[in-house]
């Protein structure tokens, strides 16, 4: 014999449970997530918040990686400008080297040679972000200057 | 001797009238929880020659089941325990993990993440600036995070007072039905079972209130400590406040402090759960002060772009109170990147405290985790407790319901069967009318007769 009143609790208790059975799962499909705070899964969640810290540090490391790309970039630049600077100093000199150059020919090279001294040094003093890419730990230094030992 | 006929009919017809006001108090408190179904206890009047001479009303009784009732009681204080438990608990969890926004474990991360960026450019004052500023949102969301804990378990703490109160007021009323319940046995008034219902009803509700347990007689205890002994109520009072907080029982010499560990009930619940947001709070704080100790002493050993070493990121108070960012330190004084003075494009002091992102055991307690692995074994620690919580909550509910079913299939009110029974006792009353009645008669005729 079930008495009436136990038989309507039974059907709201019921009710009840199966209204918070919805909710969690309506919470689940709303995020997209089985595991929204750790006690819906204490073990899974302590293991997403180790790959979130992992996936973190990676893709930090990989924005890191784009900004010294554009610092290798620059050194890179800096080491080409160099090289064609030398370049056309061993051509000046080859010219130069030639007796039957006249001395207003000449002086016309020396400023070719002035021109190239100055690329080069403009070449070791890139700066990358405000710092000296070839200043090692003094990167707030300017590295390079021409010390002139004779005239010219 | 003779047979006194219409005594006999009259018997029957009281009986009757006995049983269908039973059954009309069952239908009217048919939805009444705390009511349990009433019957009427008949005897037969013996007589000469073996036939009976009537039927005795012996009294109304109401259905008792209790062993069911202990079980109910018990079930009920462990539900309300888990249910306040589990509310004062996931308040705490959207705290410490937030379905949006900053969390502990994402501050400390970027704030490693901005010590890798600089060991790359450490002269940079825009990379040098970042991490001054992560160092305060880590400082921030520390400090939120704890003061916001601690306001959750203190003010579900403050919400115990009226809930003693409540206590106080069933035990008085509890104590005072002891009195009556006694005094109406002993006059055999027929006011007991309504009364018994009563008392019934209170002690279930302490039960869910504060896990109290009763004996037959009405004597009530809680943890051990008794509240209502025989017709004495005992007061219930707090003591303390935080997590001091405690409860007494005031006697006539003085008072004893109630164990609130073997609490149960609403009361027990709110208790541990408070208890748990504390230990949840100290111990995040903790790790939060272990992690910026080392990253102190590493910044220490560093020098600022100025040549200043020795400047603290953070100011940490003694104990276990929450961090802040240190408000003297700057992108020049910064001493995060150099392991040396005058070179500021040295970032191997950077370098040395990003890697306290992968030092274990900084937090003694977790000799194998990384600082942001400490923080997430303590929330899922604290996950576990809440989830195992929640299924007890669950599993007792489902328990809880199926002894209230079990316990109502005889105490409780089936209408249809009142109904049945209705029809029987009406029967009973016309048939015990028309032996009345024909008794009437022969009297009658017997009187014409000698009469004539």
């Amino acid at each position: 014999m079930i008495s009436d009143l136990s038989q309507f609790n039974s059907l709201a208790n019921s009710l009840d449970l199966v209204s918070s059975n919805l909710q969690q799962v309506q919470q689940q499909v709303a995020t997209g997530k089985r595991v929204n705070v750790p006690s819906d899964d204490p073990v899974a969640y302590a293991q997403a918040s180790s790959l979130n810290t992992q996936q973190s540090a990676v893709s930090n490391d990989a924005s890191l990686g784009t900004q010294i790309q554009g610092r290798l970039n620059t050194i890179n630049g800096a080491f080409t400008a160099a090289t064609n600077v030398i370049n056309s100093a061993i051509a000046t000199a080859t010219q130069g080297a030639d007796g039957s150059v006249s001395t207003s020919q000449m002086a016309e090279l020396a400023t070719q040679v002035q021109g190239g001294l100055q690329q080069l040094l403009s070449a070791g003093n890139q700066q990358y972000l405000n710092a000296y890419v070839f200043g090692g730990n003094q990167s707030l230094s300017t590295p390079f200057r021409i010390i002139y030992l004779g005239s010219l | 001797m003779s047979v006194n006929l219409s005594s006999i009919s009259l018997s029957g017809i009281q009986a009757a009238e006995a049983q269908i006001a039973a059954v009309q108090s069952n239908i009217a408190n048919a939805s009444n929880p705390n009511y349990s179904v009433e019957s009427v206890n008949l005897a037969a009047l013996p007589g000469p020659n073996g036939a009976g001479s009537g039927v005795e009303v012996l009294g109304t009784v109401s259905a008792q089941a209790p062993l069911l009732t202990q079980q109910i009681n018990q079930n009920q204080s462990s539900l309300s325990f888990n249910t306040a438990f589990t509310q004062v608990a996931q308040v705490a969890q959207n705290t410490i993990s937030p379905s949006s926004g900053q969390t502990l474990s994402t501050a400390l991360e970027d704030l490693f993440n901005t010590f890798t960026n600089l060991s790359a450019t450490p002269e940079d004052p825009t990379v040098r600036g970042s991490v001054i500023s992560a160092a305060g949102t880590f400082a921030q969301t520390a400090q939120q995070i704890s003061s916001q804990l601690n306001a959750t378990s203190a003010s579900e703490l403050a919400g115990l007072n009226p809930l003693v109160d409540q206590v106080n007021q069933a035990s008085a009323q509890l104590a005072q039905l002891n009195g009556e319940i006694t005094a109406a046995q002993s006059a055999n008034t027929g006011d007991a079972p309504a009364l018994l219902d009563q008392r019934d009803a209170l002690v279930n509700q302490l039960s869910g209130l504060i896990g109290a347990t009763a004996d037959a007689n009405g004597n009530v205890s809680a943890g051990g400590i008794p509240l209502v002994s025989g017709t004495t109520a005992l007061s219930l009072s707090t003591t303390g406040s935080g997590s001091a907080t405690g409860l007494q029982v005031s006697l006539a010499n003085g008072s004893i402090q109630v164990p609130i560990g073997e609490l149960g009930g609403t009361i027990g619940g709110v208790l541990a759960g408070a208890a748990s947001v504390n230990n949840i709070r100290s111990q995040l704080d903790s790790a939060v002060a272990s992690v910026a100790t080392a990253i102190n002493t590493q910044q220490e050993a560093g020098y600022g772009l100025d040549g200043s070493t020795g400047n603290a990121l953070f100011l940490i108070p003694g104990g276990d109170g929450p961090i802040a960012l240190n408000p003297a330190i700057t992108t020049q004084n910064l001493a995060a990147a150099s392991s040396a003075a005058g070179v500021p494009g040295d970032g191997s002091n950077a370098t040395a405290l990003a890697a306290i992102s992968n030092q274990v055991g900084i937090d003694a307690g977790f000799p194998g985790s990384t600082p942001t692995q400490t923080i997430s074994a303590m929330l899922s620690g604290f996950g576990t407790s809440l989830q195992s919580a929640l299924n007890d909550q669950t599993n007792t509910s489902a328990t809880l319901q199926s002894l209230q079913q079990l316990k109502g299939s005889i105490t409780g009110v089936s209408l249809n069967d009142q109904l049945t029974q209705l029809v029987q006792y009406s029967n009973a009353l016309q048939a015990a009318g028309r032996a009345l009645q024909a008794t009437n008669d022969m009297t009658t005729f017997l009187i014409q007769v000698v009469g004539q």
